[in-house]
C-alpha cells in the first residue's frame, strides 16, 4: 500500500461518523482542556485514556489524538490573552502574544495561530505520512552524547532567550536548574534537597512554576493597582479580529520555518513540543526580517513557536507508529490504551494494523481541519471574555489555575509551589529579571544531568564520548556559530549606535 | 492616585545577588555534604549540583558588579511596590488564596472556590455600593458551573471533602 | 444594608448548620453494603510501561465485579515508592487501592530509609496480578546467535559487554546482577533512565551490546526483526517468546522475575477484605483476565492474601544478599 493509497483507506476509516464524532469531541474537550491553565496535553489525554477502553480502539485513539492537538492550541489562548501559558510550550507564546493583545490585536494574533497551528500540523502530517518509516531511523541516531549536546548546547544558545542583559537572564536560568535538582534524580535514584518533603521527592513539577510565575505574578500586578486594573480594553471591532495583509505575509514564513524546525525536534525523544517553541522563538529572532521587533510584539514571535510546537507534536507520532517508542508521555498513553485493547505497536504495526496506523494518520488531518473550523469562530468569544470586569476575571482565573494545577498531580502541594513561583515571578518582574530563562532551566536541567552522565556511564569514564559521533560535534559547532554571529551582531549595533550619536553631535 | 513606595532598582538587584550568592553557597555545601560524587564510570548524584552552584555564583557576582545608571542602562533607576490600601489589597487577595487551598481538601473543591470567589470579589470590586447578595450569586454560579464542566464532565480529579454526599 | 448584613449572617449560620448537620450524621461506613461509592486505584508508575495496562485491565474487570467506577490514578515517583506509599498510608475503607510489584513492595525498603512499609506485614495483600520476566536482547544485525555464545563472550572479556537497562537498580538491572552474581561474570549495565523505551532504542542503535528489559515494550521490535531474543529470566520456557532460553536451563537459575500485586492499607473492616479478596481471585482466575496476560507476556500466578504475602517474605532475603553483591561491587 502506497502513502497515497494507505490515506485514502485512512479516510475511509476516519471518516466514519463514530470516528468524526470521536475526533470531534477530541478536538473540543482539548481546547476546552488546554484553555484551562495548567492543564495541557498530558493531563488531557490521560484523563480520556479510561474512556477509550468502551471505544473501538481506532475512535479510541483518534479521540486521544483529537485532545492532544485541541489542548496544545488551547494553551496559547490565556497566553495570549493574559499573559498566562497554558502549558509550558506557550511560554514563549506569552512574550509577544500578549503584548499584541496589549495593542489591541488579539484576535488577529488568535487567527494567526488558529491558522499557523493548522499549518504546523497538516504539514507534520504530510511530512509522517511519506517519510515515516525512514524518518523513524533518526530517533536511533541519538544517544546520550548527542542529547547532551542538543541540551546543554540548547540552554547556551536559549539563556537569553527574552532578551535584557546577560546577568538578567543568568541569575533565573540559574534558578530554574537549581529547581530541577529537587528530588530524587533519575540516574541514580539519589534524593537532592527535599528538606524531608515527601512531596519533594517528586520534583518540582513545571506546570505551577509556569502557571505562577507568569500567571500569577501578572494577576497580583492587577490586584496591586486598582486603578490600572479598572481600565477595561475597548470592544474590539469585528475587523480587528482578523489579521490585516501585513501581517499574514509577516506570518507566513515563520509558520514555514517554525513546522520544519518542529518536526525535526519530535522526531527525538524528549519534550519535543516546548523545545521547538522555544528554539522556534530563538529561531525567529536570528532570521526573521523583523527580528529586532521580536519581544515587543511582532506576530513572527507568535507564529513560529506556535506552528512549530504543533509540527513537533505530529511529527513524535513518527517513533510512536514506526517504532512503537513513546518518546512523550502522551505518546505513552497511547501505547498503553493499544496495549490494553491487545494492540502489539512497533514496526509491524503498518501491516499488522493498517486500520489503526492509516485511520490515525488520516485523523490527523480531519482533526486539524475540525480544530482551525471550531477555534476561528470562537476568535471573537475569546477576545470577549477580556471585557469581563477585573474583578470577577481575576477570582475566576486563580480558581481555574488551582483547579489546573492540582489536577496535574492531585497535590496540594503543587499549588503552594504555584504561589511561590508567583511571588517570585512578581518580584522578579519588579527587579527587571527576565522569566522565560528559569523556565528554560528548569525542563533542560534534569535532561543536561541525565544525558551528562549517562553518556560517561555508557563510555565507562571516557569524556570523549561528548565530541566523538559526528551528530554531537555538529551540534556543538553550531552553537559556537550562533554565540559568535550573536556577539558580532551585537557589536555591530553598539557600533552603529555609537557612530550614528557621534555624528548627530 | 494609587499609593505607591518608590524603591531604588540598583540596591535591589544587588540585594537580589547577594541573597543568590547566599543560595549558591548553602546549595553546594549541602550537594558536598550529602551527595555522593561516584566515579568516572559511575558519575554520582553530587556533580551536576555542584557545577550548578558555580554558575549561580558566578551569574550572583555577575549581578552584584552591574554598572548602573548612564545613557545606555536600558534598566530604570527605580521600581515601585503597592502602599497603603493597595498593600493591604494585594496581601489580602494572597492570604485569601493561601486560606483557600488550606481548606480544600476538608470542605471540598466547589465550597471552596465558591467562598474563595465571594471573598476575593469582595476584596477587588471598586464600587462602594457593591451588593453580597449578587457577588455571592456571581460565586456560587461559577463554582457550580467549573464543578460540573471540570469535574463531573471532564473528570478533573479534585477534592471532594466532607460535605460530598449532599452535593449533587 | 440591613438586609445585606442579615443576609450574611444567614449565609454562615445555614453554613454552619450544614457543618454541624454533616459531623453529626456522618452515616457511619457500613462495611457490608460496601461498595457504595467510586474506589480509587493507584498505579506508582507513569503509563507506558508495563504496569500501567495491567492495572487498568484488573480496574475494568473490578468494576463489573463491584458495578461501582474505579478510577485508575498513576502516581509515579522516587522509584514507585510514592505511590505504593500513598495506598499504604490511605484510610482503610476499601476505597484506596493500588499496584504494588516486587520492587516497590520488598526491594525499594532495603534502599530507601524512611517508607511507611519495611515488610509485609505492614500492608494488607489482596491479590496477586501475575509475573512478568526480564528478557534479554540484542541488536539482530549482532554476532550472538544465543545466549551461550553470549556468555562465552561476556566471560572471555568481562566489564566490555554493555547491557542497557531502565535504571541502576530497577528490576531488569537487579536481574542481571544476580546473573553476575551467580556465575562471576561480570556484564555491564547501563542505565537509560526516563521511560520512554531509551534502553531499547539504545540497543537498536547499536550503543550497548544487549538489552534488559520487559516483552510488552519489546516485542514489537523483536517481531519485525529488529531485535533477536536471547534469555528470558525464569525457569520455564516464555509462550510468547518461545526462542527465548530460559535462565532456568543454565547453571544460574536462581533469578527475579518483577510480580505485580494488588495491596490496600492494614486494617481492612473484615466483610471489606473478604469481598475484596473473592471478587480479586474472580477476576485473577478468569478467563478474560488471562487472555490479556498471555496476549501481553505476563505468566498468570494466582495467589490470593496470605499466599501472596508468603512469595514476597520470600523475596526479602534475596534481595537483601543481591543489594549486598552490588554494594560491595562499587
Amino acid at each position: 500500500m502506497n502513502s497515497l493509497q494507505g490515506l485514502l483507506y485512512g479516510l475511509s476509516i476516519a471518516a466514519t461518523p463514530g470516528n468524526l464524532l470521536a475526533a470531534f469531541a477530541g478536538a473540543f474537550a482539548g481546547t476546552a482542556i488546554g484553555v484551562l491553565p495548567g492543564l495541557g496535553p498530558v493531563a488531557g489525554v490521560a484523563l480520556i485514556l479510561p474512556l477509550t477502553f468502551s471505544l473501538d480502539p481506532t475512535a479510541g485513539l483518534i479521540m486521544m489524538a483529537g485532545i492532544f492537538y485541541g489542548s496544545m492550541y488551547g494553551g496559547s489562548t490565556t497566553a495570549i490573552l493574559l499573559n498566562i501559558p497554558g502549558e509550558s510550550a506557550s511560554v514563549v507564546t506569552a512574550i509577544d502574544g500578549y503584548q499584541l493583545a496589549k495593542k489591541g490585536r488579539a484576535g488577529a494574533t488568535l487567527t494567526i495561530v488558529a491558522v499557523g497551528s493548522f499549518v504546523g500540523g497538516t504539514l507534520a502530517v504530510i511530512g509522517v505520512m511519506m517519510f515515516s518509516s525512514l524518518l523513524a531511523k533518526v530517533a536511533i541516531l541519538f544517544g546520550p552524547a548527542e542529547f547532551f549536546a542538543l541540551t546543554a548546547g540548547g540552554l547556551i544558545v536559549m539563556s537569553r532567550i527574552s532578551g535584557g542583559t546577560l546577568a538578567s537572564a543568568l541569575l533565573p536560568m540559574t534558578l530554574g536548574l537549581m529547581l530541577g535538582t529537587i528530588g530524587q534524580e533519575a540516574v541514580t535514584g539519589e534524593t537532592r534537597f527535599t528538606f524531608g518533603l515527601p512531596e519533594l521527592a517528586e520534583g518540582v513539577s513545571l506546570v505551577p512554576v509556569v502557571v505562577g510565575l507568569y500567571g500569577f505574578a501578572e494577576l497580583m500586578l492587577l490586584v496591586e493597582d486598582r486603578i490600572h486594573a479598572a481600565n477595561r480594553p475597548e470592544s474590539v471591532a469585528m475587523r480587528d479580529l482578523l489579521p490585516t495583509r501585513t501581517e499574514w505575509k509577516r506570518a507566513v514564513p515563520s509558520w514555514l520555518r517554525g513546522t520544519f524546525l518542529g518536526f525535526l525536534f519530535g522526531l527525538v525523544p524528549g519534550p519535543a513540543a516546548t523545545l521547538a517553541s522555544f528554539a522556534s522563538y530563538r529561531l525567529e529572532k536570528a532570521t526573521s526580517k523583523h527580528g529586532s521587533e521580536i519581544g515587543s510584539g511582532a506576530i513572527e514571535g507568535v507564529a513560529g513557536p506556535e506552528a512549530a510546537n504543533n509540527s513537533a507534536a505530529t511529527a513524535s507520532l513518527v517513533p510512536l507508529l514506526a517504532l512503537g517508542i513513546p518518546f512523550t508521555p502522551i505518546a505513552a498513553l497511547m501505547i498503553s490504551a493499544m496495549l490494553v485493547q491487545g494492540i502489539q505497536p512497533g514496526p509491524l504495526l503498518i501491516t499488522q494494523h493498517p486500520e489503526i496506523f492509516w485511520g490515525l494518520i488520516a485523523s490527523a488531518y480531519i482533526g486539524n481541519v475540525m480544530l482551525l473550523a471550531l477555534n476561528i469562530p470562537m476568535v471573537g468569544v475569546w477576545v470577549s471574555l477580556l471585557r469581563i470586569p477585573h474583578y470577577l476575571f481575576i477570582p475566576l482565573l486563580l480558581v481555574v489555575s488551582v483547579i489546573g494545577t492540582y489536577s496535574v498531580r492531585n497535590s496540594i502541594f503543587d499549588v503552594w509551589v504555584l504561589l511561590a513561583a508567583g511571588v517570585v515571578g512578581y518580584a522578579f518582574n519588579k527587579m527587571k529579571f527576565q522569566l522565560a530563562p528559569l523556565v528554560v532551566g528548569l525542563i533542560l536541567g534534569p535532561n543536561i544531568e541525565k544525558h551528562f552522565r549517562e553518556a560517561l556511564f555508557l563510555s565507562q569514564g571516557d569524556p570523549w564520548i561528548y565530541v566523538e559521533s559526528p551528530i554531537a560535534l555538529t551540534v556543538w559547532l553550531l552553537v559556537a556559530l550562533i554565540l559568535i554571529a550573536g556577539f558580532i551582531a551585537r557589536r555591530r549595533a553598539a557600533f552603529a549606535g555609537a557612530m550614528a550619536q557621534e555624528s548627530s553631535l | 492616585m494609587t499609593p505607591a513606595r518608590s524603591f531604588g532598582l540598583p540596591r535591589a538587584r544587588r540585594f537580589a545577588g547577594l541573597l543568590a550568592l547566599l543560595l549558591a553557597g548553602t546549595y553546594a555545601f549541602d550537594a558536598w555534604q550529602t551527595l555522593s560524587f561516584g566515579r568516572w564510570h559511575k558519575p554520582g548524584a553530587a556533580i551536576f549540583p555542584i557545577a550548578v552552584a558555580a554558575l549561580m555564583a558566578l551569574s550572583a557576582i555577575s549581578v552584584l558588579l552591574e554598572r548602573h545608571g548612564g545613557a545606555n542602562d536600558p534598566m530604570p533607576a527605580t521600581f515601585t511596590l503597592p502602599d497603603g490600601a493597595d498593600l493591604r489589597r494585594l496581601l489580602s487577595v494572597l492570604a485569601a488564596f493561601a486560606i483557600y487551598f488550606v481548606v480544600m481538601p476538608v470542605l471540598g473543591n466547589m465550597i471552596a472556590s465558591a467562598l474563595f470567589l465571594l471573598a476575593s470579589m469582595w476584596l477587588l470590586s471598586d464600587d462602594p455600593n457593591r451588593s453580597i447578595v449578587r457577588l455571592a450569586i456571581y460565586a456560587v454560579v461559577i463554582a457550580v458551573v467549573f464543578e460540573v464542566f471540570f469535574v463531573r464532565l471532564l473528570k478533573v480529579q479534585m477534592p471532594a471533602g466532607v460535605f460530598k454526599q449532599w452535593l449533587f | 444594608m440591613r438586609f445585606r448584613l442579615n443576609f450574611h449572617l444567614m449565609a454562615w449560620a445555614g453554613f454552619a448548620l450544614m457543618a454541624g448537620v454533616a459531623g453529626l450524621s456522618q452515616p457511619a461506613p457500613a462495611a457490608d453494603e460496601w461498595p457504595t461509592r467510586e474506589i480509587t486505584f493507584y498505579v506508582p508508575y507513569a503509563p507506558g510501561g508495563s504496569t500501567d495496562p495491567i492495572s487498568r485491565k484488573y480496574s475494568e474487570l473490578l468494576e463489573k465485579q463491584l458495578k461501582v467506577k474505579v478510577i485508575v490514578e498513576n502516581k509515579p515517583g522516587a522509584s514507585a515508592t510514592i505511590g505504593t506509599g500513598a495506598v499504604i498510608r490511605a484510610k482503610p475503607d476499601g476505597y484506596t487501592i493500588g499496584l504494588g510489584s516486587s520492587s516497590s513492595l520488598a526491594y525499594q525498603p532495603l534502599e530507601m530509609k524512611g517508607l511507611a512499609w519495611k515488610s509485609a506485614d505492614d500492608y494488607q495483600s489482596i491479590a496477586k496480578l501475575s509475573d512478568l520476566p526480564v528478557i534479554l536482547a540484542v541488536p539482530a544485525e549482532s554476532r550472538w546467535k544465543n545466549l551461550d555464545e553470549f556468555l562465552a563472550d561476556a566471560k572471555a572479556n568481562p566489564r566490555k559487554l554493555k547491557v542497557s537497562v531502565s535504571g541502576l537498580r530497577s528490576v531488569n538491572d537487579i536481574a542481571i546482577q544476580q546473573l553476575n552474581k551467580l556465575s562471576g561474570l561480570r556484564i555491564v549495565t547501563v542505565p537509560f533512565t526516563g521511560g520512554g523505551g531509551e534502553a531499547t532504542l539504545a540497543a537498536l542503535g547499536g550503543r550497548v551490546d544487549g538489552t534488559a528489559g520487559f516483552a510488552p515494550g519489546m516485542k514489537g521490535q523483536i517481531d519485525a526483526g529488529k531485535l533477536r531474543v536471547l534469555a528470558v529470566f525464569q525457569d520455564g520456557k516464555y509462550d510468547l517468546l518461545p526462542d527465548a532460553k530460559p535462565i532456568g536451563e543454565t547453571p544460574w537459575k536462581d533469578t527475579f522475575p518483577v510480580g505485580y500485586y494488588v495491596i490496600a492499607p492494614n486494617g481492612l473492616p473484615k466483610p471489606i477484605l473478604d469481598k475484596l479478596l473473592a471478587v480479586s481471585k474472580t477476576i485473577v482466575e478468569s478467563d478474560e483476565f488471562k487472555s490479556f496476560l498471555k496476549a501481553n507476556g505476563y505468566t498468570s500466578d494466582p495467589k490470593i492474601g496470605d499466599d501472596m504475602k508468603k512469595e514476597l517474605a520470600g523475596y526479602d532475603q534475596k534481595f537483601r544478599e543481591v543489594v549486598k553483591f552490588l554494594d560491595d561491587d562499587k
